[in-house]
């Protein structure tokens, strides 16, 4: 306590200052900064044992108002700006590219797409009315598994590591959180999905063009590259709603994949009438329609389907929302 | 100023926190004391807003937390030091924390230096020790450079090493005139670092107090006497207006109360009674305590009457300061044992309780 503390503060006791005053003490901080840094590393060479990096006793934590021998102003001495919605997404967005999951999930995606259709546009022999480029992007079908699962793994990871309780300590306003790391999600989603698909789109056609010829097909480049990159976007977002909703990793994922493929699995045998709907409204179905446009299918057409996906991540998201608010972490 | 105003917490039939009000005041090093179970974790994350109070309400600095612009700024709080994401580095850890709430970039590598990490910044918090981990909350906790600052349990698990750091830096802070708020359910601990007591059980106000009132009204005394004329010599201690409890364990033994030391011994000495033992003894802080909270311990251990063997803090060495004769209290005396005074110790004076002789913070309470 005070005998301890190296530097007697000469200007008598510290006093509080009204809480909000702005810090006048910018520049003084700086000054600071090399004291503050040094020591703890000196320390450890000088006398504590590996491993024990404790500053030792004597050593007092360094108070910026006490170091220059004034009155302590409490508080506010490290100059920046204030909170907002913009801060809250350079955060989530240095949350999201400082984890492995994400690099590793976003390396799996990519191979996939990629990896798929070039592999496809090197051993397939569509025929010549065939679309070239819904078939190079067969590997979409697969890695939207991943771009899913990111999504779940970026709210719930925060639950199980209970980094959650820190991040609304540092950021108390809900939704706005969970609206920063939607928008983070779905923007890496979809630069990362438009960049893969669009290369393997052009490469694919061009090495089916090579080997087959010339397709006489209509392609639609722009629904098929944009519209499956805003279907990762989506399907994602689909999964950071479930979950902000279940809040678990093992069952939110199940829940995502039983959305995904069970309408496809359990589709042709329920009743004719009922199955075929279940099939037109999944999200498999969409991304089918965004990918190869297959018209004869019937069921909603290319844009209707993303947008009916979408719906369905608006509900699991207001719905998880409404629970994030609500709900004790 | 942390202000907590009938603040409940109920869980279906289980009230956790019932009707808490207090207020935790600048310039000081508050403890938050209860036995595990009694709410201060629950009370602490209300006052986060991580958890919503079912009644009452608190405040930080007159607002909901949730209400202020840049919570970090205003406070800082440790509740659980394993509560990140162990895949990212300590440094990325508390850069996001630092950019949610416009922190500077440059107050990282400060915040990281004060509490020794700067070496192991680049490496995944998922690696770090116990202790290690908890400095990380501690940086996250100070990176706003906060007026407020809260920590809960902050000395569990760390070696002795890390625990004299920990103190050391909450009586620096709350001597800077900031808002200390420090749970604990070791009372040696609090009787160390607090300047001012909050004491709860089974989410009930028991004490709301200085250190000092406390100890003074709370600590009880008597004497050890031991003589072969152990039941003239009661009598007489009786007709003065003391309470005598024989000692089952020694023959010959008994406890006064009310009596001091000087006037048994001259009793004695004036009807010509040996006396083989005369000893003032004075109940520890954690004797105190215990026996307050005792009908509030939620989760009791099958031992009749006392708490486990090793009650204290163990292997904590008495800080710098503390005076030696409290030596065996940091062993863990037996319940009902009561600590041997200093020798010459001036009647009256809590041998077991330093903390009035502590060095206090150079009036800077605000």
């Amino acid at each position: 306590m005070a005998q301890n503390t190296p530097p007697p503060m000469p200007q008598g006791p510290p006093h509080l200052p009204p809480q909000g005053q702005p810090a006048p003490t910018h520049q003084h901080m700086q000054a600071q900064q090399e004291p503050v840094r040094q020591p703890p590393a000196q320390h450890i060479q000088a006398q504590q044992l590996p491993g024990q990096q404790f500053p030792p006793p004597g050593q007092q934590f360094p108070s910026p108002g006490q170091q220059a021998g004034r009155p302590a102003h409490v508080g506010g001495h490290i100059g920046g700006g204030n909170a907002g919605f913009g801060r809250v997404l350079l955060s989530e967005w240095t949350k999201i590219r400082t984890v492995r999951s994400t690099v590793w999930t976003l390396i799996v995606m990519v191979a996939l797409i990629l990896g798929l259709g070039l592999l496809i546009a090197g051993l397939a022999n569509p025929k010549p009315k065939d679309d070239y480029v819904s078939i190079s992007l067969i590997g979409v079908i697969i890695a939207q598994l991943a771009a899913a699962t990111l999504g779940v793994l970026t709210i719930s990871a925060e639950y199980t590591t209970g980094m959650i309780r820190t991040t609304l300590t540092a950021y108390p306003r809900r939704i706005q959180v969970l609206v920063a790391k939607g928008v983070v999600f779905a923007g890496l989603m979809f630069v990362v999905g438009l960049v893969t698909i669009g290369l393997t789109a052009v490469l694919g056609k061009a090495m089916f063009t090579s080997r087959i010829g010339d397709s006489t097909a209509e392609v639609e480049m722009f629904r098929s590259v944009v519209g499956s990159s805003l279907y990762l976007a989506v399907i994602g977002l689909f999964g950071l709603g479930l979950g902000v909703l279940l809040r678990h990793s093992a069952g939110a994922i199940t829940a995502l994949m039983g959305a995904i493929l069970l309408p496809m699995i359990i589709g042709p045998f329920l009743p004719q009438s009922v199955g075929e709907k279940v099939m037109q409204y999944s999200p498999m179905f969409a991304l089918g329609k965004l990918i190869g446009g297959g018209d004869g299918d019937g069921g909603p057409g290319p844009w209707p389907s993303l947008l009916l996906i979408a719906v369905y991540a608006a509900i699991v998201l207001i719905a998880g929302g409404i629970r994030l608010r609500s709900r004790d972490v | 100023m942390i202000e907590a105003r009938g603040l409940t917490k109920r869980y279906g039939n289980k009230l956790a926190v019932d009707q808490l009000s207090f207020q935790v005041r600048p310039g000081s090093v508050t403890g938050f004391l209860g036995p595990n179970g009694a709410g201060k974790s629950t009370t602490m994350r209300m006052i986060l807003g991580l958890d919503t109070p079912t009644g009452g309400n608190v405040t930080v600095n007159g607002r909901p937390y949730d209400h202020v612009q840049a919570p970090l700024r205003e406070m800082g709080a440790l509740l659980d030091a394993k509560a990140m994401h162990g895949g990212r580095t300590a440094y990325n850890h508390l850069l996001c924390l630092a950019q949610s709430n416009g922190i500077p970039n440059r107050r990282v590598d400060e915040v990281l230096g004060m509490v020794g990490l700067t070496q192991v910044a680049k490496k995944r918090a998922g690696g770090f020790s116990l202790g290690m981990g908890q400095r990380l909350g501690i940086a996250s906790a100070l990176l706003g450079d906060p007026g407020i600052l809260m920590f809960d349990e902050p000395v569990n698990g760390l070696d002795p090493e890390g625990i004299l750091w920990i103190r050391n830096l909450m009586k620096q802070l709350a001597s800077e005139g900031r808002t200390v708020f420090v749970s604990s359910h070791l009372m040696s601990e609090m009787e160390v670092t607090a300047d001012h007591l909050i004491v709860i059980g089974q989410g009930r106000m028991i004490a709301d107090t200085s250190m000092r009132d406390f100890i003074e009204t709370n600590s009880q005394s008597f004497t050890v006497v031991r003589s072969p004329q152990a039941e003239k010599l009661n009598a007489l201690l009786q007709a003065k207006g003391a309470t005598v409890t024989p000692d089952q364990a020694v023959a010959g033994s008994f406890r006064v109360h009310e009596l001091s030391p000087v006037v048994i011994g001259d009793l004695a000495a004036e009807h010509g009674i040996a006396l083989h033992e005369l000893s003032p003894r004075f109940d520890s802080l954690e004797e105190v305590y215990m026996r307050m909270t005792q009908h509030s311990v939620e989760y009791r251990a099958g031992l009749p009457g006392g708490p486990p063997p090793g009650w204290g803090p163990p292997g904590a060495a008495p800080p710098p300061g503390y005076p030696q004769q409290g030596g065996p209290q940091f062993a863990g005396p037996p319940p009902g044992y009561a600590q041997q005074g200093a020798p010459g110790a001036p009647w009256g004076a809590p041998a077991g309780a330093p903390s009035p002789s502590m060095p206090r913070s150079n009036g800077s309470e605000g």
